[in-house]
């Protein structure tokens, strides 16, 4: 090999050592002026091309330019390094916070309400609305509830001054679409409903309800049942089950009251469910012939279930909330937790 | 498959016309893919024999045809066709014809000759497209013939069989489906026709025929007609032919089309004289075998393909195509007429492997009526020896040896009921199935068994095939839909909760949390700051306890109790709603009505540092809030200063949306929060959710996107603080200049050295022409007529 070129490959491994040791752009100047300045290294061996053989200068010119090349690009991608150091250097401090945009959250009553609409419609029901202010036929005598029952005392129904009531459950707008409308119908009934309770851990003056009613022909017991452990699966999960037990309501016949299976403790038994390993959610059953006629509907021919259910019990289970009163005093701190 | 209406009516009563007949079909099951319908001729179109044919004196391109169209004597006729060639028997229209078209014909004189008459092509009666010369009629046709006899008013369905329904491959089986549509199967009538076996010699002696592969061909019947003379049908014959979009050929071949388009069985004429020994050979090809089939294309056959021979050599490819070598000629004499039934995935397989699709094929792919055959090749023999002359040879040779034999089928009532969810009484079920000529050979209290006649044979073989028989006639229309498994209960519009949810949904959207509180509230201050009087609040006979004696009639007490909650607990950075139902005994308003209140305090960014850490929430945030809201709906809100109890005064705006107020807003009153702590001024918005929710939502229609560019100009302005910017806004859309966008602020500069409480304002206006670029020099002139105005129309100095 001509000397000249092994000495400007040396030169370029020089030059190469020295450009990996840099950490700033004065002294990668530096370094390019002792490499490619006017008197650099690299320039130098380059005007000893004169003093070549003239039978060599062809190839060794080219193998000079390669390396002259190759000590450039070496130099530009040190600089290219350095650079990008200094912009990583002045850059921003990303982990400062961001400007949130944040979306609000939805109360816990209202999300187990959004559920239940949405399992329910899903199930072909419709939803159906009627008011706060509610007759007193609408809520007791249209559900065959006797004169002399409990639930109707001034103790535990608020009553309004022109003879009114504030509705103790959403079943009056049962009644109401029942009056408006023959069968097959098929509704839920979500809303507010208001009892003389005095507040406590479990008690609420004004609580949500959701409501069910599926009057058809040939509706059975074992479709209820089907429905709400459908409903109760889409919930809290597909290991709920559902029990009945047998129970009494003016309005439905046969009665029942209904239990989930406890989700804290998957029926086990723990403090939630009073060792019990079942939850008490609410009453239903399979709509009175009374009532029927109170709408004039043929108990001969249609025959239904309804059934209820506490938003707020519900709510409470879902997120082990242990009073109720925390639902509606509304602390961001704790309606940020949903 | 192409069916004649006239072509039906001969087998079927019925006063249907034709989109009647489309439309009761297609609902039965039997689609309609087009309709050409032949209109009614005038009488004055007639047929006429061209006698004479010489140039025009005045014109190249003309005729002068001397015709006789059957009156009082020849007449001249001006014609420009090329083919108005001595004898032709073409159609004439006599002055006074409306023709289709619309045209009406007029004695004349056309470059200096009269002319009596026009000579007609086929688009100008309406009976066709084509205009390439005159329509020509049979030699046959008697001068003065009325064309309306020759070709009368018809209509022409083509109707898309489905594979199920082989049967509807001719007029016969559809005109059997119309008779059970309208529910009477007696409308439909066999055709009846003379055998004409004039002949005393029979067919059994005269030919032989031999079927070596029952299983392919389970039937093959020969019939002889002799001495006819082969040429052209007549014109009826080409008519209906060509009606159904089949090419005529001669009387023999024609009538071997005209049956099989009439009862759906394909036949084949052979020429008796070219068959070695006269005799029929039906069996399997030998493996390499050739024919060369009538479109004269050599084919090489496997053993799959049957083929029909004579006592020497293949002449046809059964069911697929003829022989070249033993077609009907102009000389032929004697015609052997085969009608033979096929079996289906053989005649499937031979049409696939030699690419020949025919419409002999397509039928018998998809199954022929076996009991027909024999029908068919008397039918077609008769009009053979109509059309052709000749003689019918007595009798025929049937090869059958294994006669089809009806089979009963079953449905029970109870599971058409349960099938078809209607009720099935057994007397409309008998009904049916009887108006589709199927006999009804048994009836229970139950079910209903009936015998499947031969057409039906592929398709009716289950309870099911039945059920569904029922379904078409009882019609799939008058089946009410089950509520039961639909939505019961009403309209989705009814649902209220849909609207509700929606709303809720969009305010957490704008970031903004969920809260919920009580319906009681204290009497003594349920009314502070909602501008409800104590007399509309409703109130609890039996409250809880004096403290809790009012139903709330606003949402606003209950959003300053959760600020009091959450800033005496710390939480100083607020952004909140509820949305719920308050009562009021108020005249004009209702008892009930869902409002959402939106509660805003604190820092906007709380979670930033530095100065931006510390920028309050104001009343444009708050406002911003509901302009996003209801901009999610599509809905933009008019904004006007107003006053209100709850908030201060200057500070407080409403918002209305098609001129009905929606919303107020503002900064609260010092007093409604004197007992709260604030850090930060608490701003407060109250919605009528109910007015929002019925407002209709906008039109939905997308606007095309701008094709050209937009050019954006400044304008600036020094105007007192009372200037408004709605107001500017208002002036600037005054002028009505289609050519501007938008309008935007830019700039608000307030300085005392601008002088006596002015300020200045700065506006973009954005220019953009829909249909071409605009210039400099049009937007200057623009842009200067805009400043003109606003000079002129507001009280500003112009900068």
């Amino acid at each position: 090999m001509n000397s000249l070129v092994a000495q400007m490959q040396a030169v370029l491994e020089d030059a190469r050592e020295a450009l990996a040791g840099l950490s700033s752009l004065e002294e990668l100047e530096a370094c390019r002026v002792r490499f490619l300045g006017r008197r650099g290294e690299v320039t130098l061996l380059l005007k000893d091309m004169g003093r070549v053989d003239p039978s060599e200068r062809r190839e060794v010119g080219r193998a000079a330019n390669e390396v002259k090349a190759a000590v450039q690009e070496a130099f530009a991608a040190a600089l290219a390094r350095l650079e990008r150091g200094r912009s990583l250097a002045s850059g921003l401090d990303v982990t400062l916070p961001g400007r949130l945009r944040r979306a609000g959250r939805t109360h816990p009553v209202t999300r187990v309400m959004d559920d239940a609409v949405a399992i329910f419609r899903r199930m072909g029901f419709v939803v159906a609305d009627g008011p706060d202010q509610e007759t007193v036929y609408h809520n007791f005598d249209a559900l065959n509830t006797p004169e002399d029952h409990p639930s109707r005392d001034p103790q535990d129904t608020f009553y309004l001054a022109d003879g009114r009531c504030l509705r103790t459950q959403t079943s009056p707008v049962q009644v109401r679409v029942m009056e408006s409308r023959q069968p097959p119908v098929r509704i839920v009934c979500p809303g507010r409903c208001y009892r003389r309770d005095t507040p406590d851990a479990t008690h609420s003056m004004n609580f949500h309800q959701i409501e069910g009613l599926y009057v058809d022909r040939r509706v059975s017991l074992a479709d209820l049942k089907g429905c709400l452990e459908e409903f109760a699966r889409e919930l809290l999960g597909p290991q709920v089950q559902v029990r009945f037990r047998p129970h009494f309501f003016p309005f439905t016949e046969p009665s029942i009251e209904y239990d989930f299976s406890c989700i804290l403790c998957a029926g086990r038994g723990c403090g939630v469910c009073k060792r019990s390993g079942w939850l008490e959610i609410s009453g239903a059953g399979m709509v009175d012939p009374a009532v029927f006629e109170a709408v004039g509907y043929d108990p001969e021919i249609w025959t239904g279930y309804a059934f209820g259910m506490g938003i707020e019990r519900i709510a409470m289970i879902r997120h082990a909330i242990g009073d109720i009163r925390l639902l509606y005093e509304n602390d961001m701190r704790f309606l940020a937790q949903f | 498959m192409k069916t004649s209406l006239r072509w039906l009516q001969n087998y079927v009563e019925t006063a249907w016309d034709a989109p009647e007949l489309a439309l009761r079909l297609t609902m039965a099951g039997l689609e309609v893919e087009g309709m050409e319908e032949t209109p009614a001729l005038p009488e004055t179109v007639v047929a006429a024999r061209i006698l004479r044919r010489e140039p025009h004196p005045n014109a190249d391109r003309l005729s002068v045809c001397t015709v006789d169209a059957g009156g009082a004597g020849p007449m001249a006729v001006v014609c420009g066709a090329p083919n108005c060639d001595l004898g032709r028997v073409v159609p004439c229209a006599l002055p006074g014809s409306r023709l289709p078209s619309g045209m009406t014909v007029k004695r004349a004189s056309i470059r200096g000759v009269e002319s009596a008459g026009m000579l007609c092509a086929e688009d100008e009666l309406g009976l066709g497209t084509d205009h390439s010369g005159l329509m020509v009629l049979g030699e046959e046709v008697a001068a003065g013939t009325l064309l309306r006899e020759l070709i009368p008013e018809d209509a022409v369905i083509d109707w898309e069989v489905t594979p199920n329904r082989p049967d509807w491959n001719c007029h016969i089986g559809i005109a059997r489906e119309i008779a059970a549509v309208a529910g009477d199967a007696s409308r439909f009538r066999l055709p009846e026709f003379p055998s004409r076996e004039t002949a005393a010699a029979r067919a059994g002696d005269w030919t032989r025929v031999e079927v070596r592969d029952p299983d392919l061909c389970p039937r093959y019947i020969a019939r002889i007609i002799r001495n006819v003379r082969v040429g052209p049908s007549p014109e009826w014959m080409r008519r209906a032919l060509k009606a159904v979009g089949i090419r005529p050929i001669s009387n023999v071949v024609d009538v071997t089309n005209y049956v099989m388009m009439e009862c759906g069985q394909p036949l084949h004429a052979f020429d008796y004289d070219l068959l070695h020994e006269n005799r029929i050979v039906v069996r399997r090809a030998a493996e390499g075998e050739t024919i060369v089939t009538l479109d004269g294309v050599e084919r090489t056959l496997t053993p799959d393909a049957l083929l029909i021979c004579d006592g020497a050599k293949p002449v046809a490819l059964a069911g697929v195509m003829g022989g070249a070598n033993s077609e009907i000629r102009s000389e032929t004499t004697t015609v052997l007429l085969e009608s033979a039934c096929f079996d289906p995935a053989n005649i499937r397989r031979t049409s696939r492997c030699t690419g020949l699709n025919s419409e002999s094929s397509y039928r018998f792919e998809r199954g022929i009526d076996i009991e027909m055959t024999a029908w068919a090749a008397r039918r077609a023999a008769s009009l053979i020896a109509e059309l052709a002359g000749g003689e019918v040879l007595a009798g025929a040779v049937d090869v059958y040896p294994d006669p089809w034999r009806t089979f009963p089928v079953t449905a029970r009532f109870a599971r058409i009921e349960a099938l078809l969810g209607v009720t099935a009484p057994p007397a409309a079920v008998a009904r049916h199935l009887g108006a589709l000529g199927l006999t009804v050979t048994g009836m229970t209290d139950t079910a209903i068994t009936v015998s499947v006649p031969s057409h039906r044979r592929y398709d009716l073989l289950r309870e099911a095939d039945l059920i569904e028989e029922v379904a078409r006639l009882h019609g799939l229309d008058n089946i009410p839909g089950s509520q039961a498994t639909a939505v019961l209960g009403g309209m989705r519009a009814d649902d209220r909760y849909y609207g509700i949810e929606q709303v809720r949904a969009e305010l957490r959207a704008v970031g903004l949390d969920e809260t919920l509180t009580y319906s009681f509230l204290n009497p003594a201050s349920a009314v502070q700051g909602t501008g409800v009087t104590e007399e509309q609040v409703v109130r609890p006979v039996n409250p809880l306890s004096a403290e809790l004696g009012a139903m709330r009639p606003s949402l606003i007490p209950g959003a300053l109790m959760t600020v009091a909650h959450n800033v005496a607990r710390g939480n100083d950075h607020l952004a909140f709603f509820e949305l719920g139902r308050v009562l009021v005994h108020a005249p004009g308003l209702p008892e009930e009505r869902n409002q959402a209140a939106v509660a805003l305090t604190g820092c906007r960014h709380p979670e930033r540092y530095g100065s931006e850490k510390a920028e309050e929430a104001d009343f444009y945030d708050l406002k911003g809030i509901l302009e996003g809201w209801f901009a999610a709906r599509g809905l933009a809100p008019d904004c006007r200063a107003t006053e209100h109890p709850a908030f201060e005064a200057g500070q407080c705006a409403a918002l209305a949306l098609g001129g009905r107020e929606v919303a107020v807003l503002g900064r609260v009153c010092g007093d409604l929060v004197a007992d709260i702590r604030l850090k930060h001024p608490l701003y407060l918005a109250l919605v009528e959710v109910d007015a929002v929710l019925a407002i209709e939502m906008p039109d939905r229609r997308h606007r095309s996107l701008p094709l050209y560019p937009a050019v954006a100009r400044d304008i600036s302005f020094l105007a007192g603080r009372e200037l408004t910017h709605r107001e500017v806004l208002d002036a600037i859309r005054a002028l009505r200049e289609p050519l501007i966008e938008s309008a935007g602020i830019f700039d608000i500069y307030e300085d005392d050295t601008l002088g006596g409480n002015r300020r200045s304002m700065a506006y973009t206006i954005t220019y953009r022409d829909p249909s071409r670029t605009l210039t400099d020099e049009r937007v200057n002139g623009l842009q200067e007529r805009l400043r003109a105005h606003l000079a002129q129309t507001l009280p500003i100095t112009l900068r």
